[in-house]
């Protein structure tokens, strides 16, 4: 019989008798697959069992991240959304609250509607995350912003996003992967750098985890907005 | 001071004390100098959201003068009013006037402290203000009907506009494969002045000029250099005839323009690629579920034949199924394209591999799924895999249901046009077609000979038939006739058509009917018109 324990706000470490260490979410939208993932049935509760090769946020939470700022609750601004993998999740944590998802390439965008559809907290929006105001008058303050978008300038497009979007005291959380800022710098010079970025403007990083052997050269790291 | 701030359900009207500084503009300040609260009917929100991305100036202005009207007749009504009674009941005057409507200034988005106070209480006001229920169920869906209503109208956007790009698209690579053939031939005929014994030693037309363009001379056709690109025995046969060519000497400034030419086609053959490429590229972008279900080049061409995607849209499986049949013909015509039989659909490798009693069915289930797909694809839904696996599904039942040819009454027509696909049935094949049959029935026959050898020698008709057209040749440039025509042939030659043909290498295939000519043109020219271009 499979076990359940919160190992976080609304994240649950599913234990199904098979040595595997697993994470997983309830399923907002009950027997709906995103992305082909797991679905696991625990005391009539369903949970989507949250695959670290394909999330690096699920990574980072293998991998020990201490503290999930993304809670039941929590108002997100979620940036390179992709077809819904993380994010889909990410609504599934914040549950009766709403995750703003943020992506430009409109066939990906294709994809991703179709997971909006029916998660109704999840609300996919079109547009470039390197200009907020295509956004600003839908985008409301948030407690978190995440962001996924594989761009060598991804450490403003934070920085840039938290001037416009994030609460004094709201966490930023960042996946830096080190190919797209620089294919031939060594990834630590490139996360130091893209660290200091951030410190430098009103981010104090909280935590730092190396996603390996998920991804390669990818971080996630995590800061607290002081406002600017 | 009069500002007015945006949020996807309506517009707030805030007036600012003079007194008041930007660091003073907080959320209870903000709050309490709205003077004015629009919203937006429920239905609008979507395309206002769109149309302000679309251009937000314009749009801008038009809600500001909405704005501006409105406020100004509830003025009006309001001094009315008050002329009347005194006290006007329940309603809180305006606290604006008129005059200073006009300045009211609508920067919807910048980084402005009561903007950016806005958004720390955007939907709790909302809430205020009657729009939602409450923040949890009715915010949510209502926001999440929103976006996705809206994001579907950007992306809509995003493709009419790229339908266009892939209908020149589409046109460029017609025209290029037609001036591929035209200067490929020019240089065949060129350099067998030099090297005649290599037009019938490498048939396909891009290796041909790629050889002509590096090695030039004869002396250059070494077995050991050869060896690199081609297979040995080829390379062999190559390096031999070249040793022994019969060619006529020329010289080096002779050769270097002959040479530039098939730098130049060689160019050409490169630039095909780029554009087949972005072609891939684009079709998957703007409309994905069409492009997996038909192919990039099947479904590029039924956007522009039906010209543009809306149009294509809104027609039946019916009538895609024969959509191309006429302006297939054209570019049959022109490119060496398989000759029109149901419209371009049956370039689709399944259809091209099922058997022949099968295809119809199988034709009009795809045709079917292709016309839900391009509907998808216009309202920005993504339903393609659940599409491709009911396509597969159909495909396999019928395969099933009808594993074997009907039973056919004895056929009326005249012997030989049997399918050709079972061989060594009287009436297939060269030796029928010399046995002085009425003109019509050699026609059909000519066509699917001619189909065989086509891949060898369509383009020399294609000139010849310029050359040469005569009435039944305009005849056949008129496409419905012609199709009529093909129909009926359509069986046989079918059939008889090699399978690998891959929709973008249609033009490939040779241009059929032209028997006639070809006949007499391969008399006069001999060996040199039967190249395959495969
Ligand atoms: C690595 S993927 C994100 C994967 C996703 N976070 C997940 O785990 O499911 C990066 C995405 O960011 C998008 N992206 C890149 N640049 C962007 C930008 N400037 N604005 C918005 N999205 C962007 C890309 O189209 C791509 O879909």
């Amino acid at each position: 019989m499979a076990k359940v324990k919160e190992k976080f706000d609304n994240v649950f470490e599913l234990d199904l008798g098979d040595g595997i260490e697993r994470i997983g979410t309830k399923s907002l939208v009950p027997n709906k697959r995103v992305y082909g993932e797991k679905l696991v049935n625990v005391k009539n509760t369903e949970y989507r069992v949250w695959n670290p090769n394909k999330s690096k946020l699920g990574a980072s939470i293998i991998n020990g991240l201490k503290e999930m700022p993304i809670k039941k609750g929590s108002k997100v601004l979620y940036l390179g959304a992709s077809a819904g993998t993380t994010p889909s999740h990410v609504a599934d944590i914040a549950e009766d609250s709403p995750v703003y998802a943020v992506e430009f390439a409109p066939r990906i965008m294709r994809e991703f509607i179709e997971s909006c559809e029916g998660r109704k907290n999840l609300f996919p929006i079109l547009g470039d995350a390197n200009k907020p105001d295509e956004y600003a008058n839908i985008v409301e303050k948030v407690d978190v912003i995440f962001e996924d978008v594989a761009q060598p300038n991804q450490a403003e497009i934070l920085i840039k996003n938290a001037k416009w979007f994030l609460k004094e005291g709201g966490y930023g959380m960042i996946s830096i992967k080190a190919r797209s800022v620089d294919v031939t710098e060594n990834p630590r010079v490139i996360f130091e750098a893209q660290k200091e970025i951030m410190e430098q403007n009103g981010f104090k990083i909280v935590d730092a985890i190396n996603i390996e052997p998920f991804e390669k050269d990818h971080m996630l790291f995590v800061g607290i907005w002081n406002g600017q | 001071m009069l500002s007015a701030i945006l949020v996807p359900y309506g517009i707030f009207v805030i007036k600012k004390d003079e007194s008041e500084t930007d660091e003073t503009q907080s959320i209870e300040n903000l709050t309490k100098n709205i003077v004015y609260f629009k919203k937006f009917d429920e239905e609008d929100i979507p395309s206002i959201m769109y149309e302000l991305r679309q251009d937000a100036n314009e749009k801008k202005a038009e809600l500001k003068q909405a704005l501006i009207e409105e406020i100004t007749e509830l003025k009006n009504k309001e001094a009315e009013e008050s002329e009347e009674s005194e006290e006007a009941e329940g309603i809180e005057p305006i606290d604006i006037a008129v005059e200073e409507l006009e300045t009211i200034s609508f920067e919807a988005s910048k980084i402005r402290p009561e903007n950016d106070a806005m958004r720390s209480v955007m939907y709790e006001l909302g809430l205020e203000y009657g729009v939602f229920e409450d923040l949890e169920d009715d915010f949510l869906n209502k926001m999440n009907e929103w976006t996705v209503q809206y994001t579907k109208m950007m992306m809509k956007r995003s493709s009419q506009a790229k339908d266009k790009l892939i209908v020149q698209t589409v046109n460029a690579l017609d025209n290029l494969d037609e001036t591929l053939n035209l200067f490929s031939e020019r240089l065949r005929e060129w350099y067998s002045l030099y090297f005649p014994e290599m037009d019938n030693i490498v048939k396909k037309q891009d290796a041909y000029v790629q050889l002509v363009s590096e090695y030039g001379f004869r002396e250059n056709y070494t077995r050991t250099r050869l060896k690199e690109e081609m297979p040995q025995n080829l390379a062999r046969t190559l390096s031999l005839a070249a040793k022994k060519s019969m060619g006529a000497e020329i010289s080096e400034v002779d050769l270097q323009i002959i040479k530039s030419l098939a730098n130049e086609i060689h160019n050409l053959y490169k630039y095909r690629e780029e554009l087949q490429a972005y072609l891939e590229v684009s079709m998957t972008e703007v409309a994905p579920n069409l492009t997996k279900i038909a192919g990039p080049s099947i479904g590029a061409r039924l956007i522009s034949l039906a010209g543009g995607m809306d149009r294509l849209s809104i027609l039946p499986g019916s009538t895609i199924q024969v959509i191309g049949a006429e302006k297939a013909l054209f570019a049959h015509l022109r490119e060496r394209a398989d000759s029109p039989k149901h419209g371009i659909i049956f370039q689709h490798p399944y259809i091209q591999g099922a058997t022949g009693w099968t295809r119809g069915k199988i034709s009009r289930a795809i045709a079917c799924k292709m016309s839900i797909a391009i509907k998808a694809d216009m309202s920005g839904n993504y339903i393609a895999d659940t599409l491709s696996e009911q396509i597969d599904k159909k495909v396999a039942d019928i395969k099933v249901k009808f594993p074997k040819p009907p039973v056919k009454k004895k056929s009326k027509r005249p012997q030989g046009k049997g399918r050709p696909s079972r061989p060594g049935k009287p009436g297939a094949g060269k030796p029928q077609r010399r046995d002085g049959r009425n003109d019509d029935r050699r026609r059909d026959d000519k066509k699917r000979d001619g189909r065989r050898d086509s891949r060898v020698d369509g383009r020399r008709d294609d000139r010849d038939s310029r050359d040469n057209r005569g009435k039944d040749n305009k005849g056949r440039r008129d496409g419905r006739n012609d199709d009529r025509r093909n129909e009926k042939s359509s069986k046989p030659t079918r059939d008889g058509k090699s399978r690998d043909s891959k929709p973008n290498n249609a033009n490939k295939g040779g241009k059929a009917g032209k028997g006639e000519k070809r006949k007499v043109e391969r008399v006069v020219i001999g060996k040199t018109s039967s190249k395959i271009n495969k």
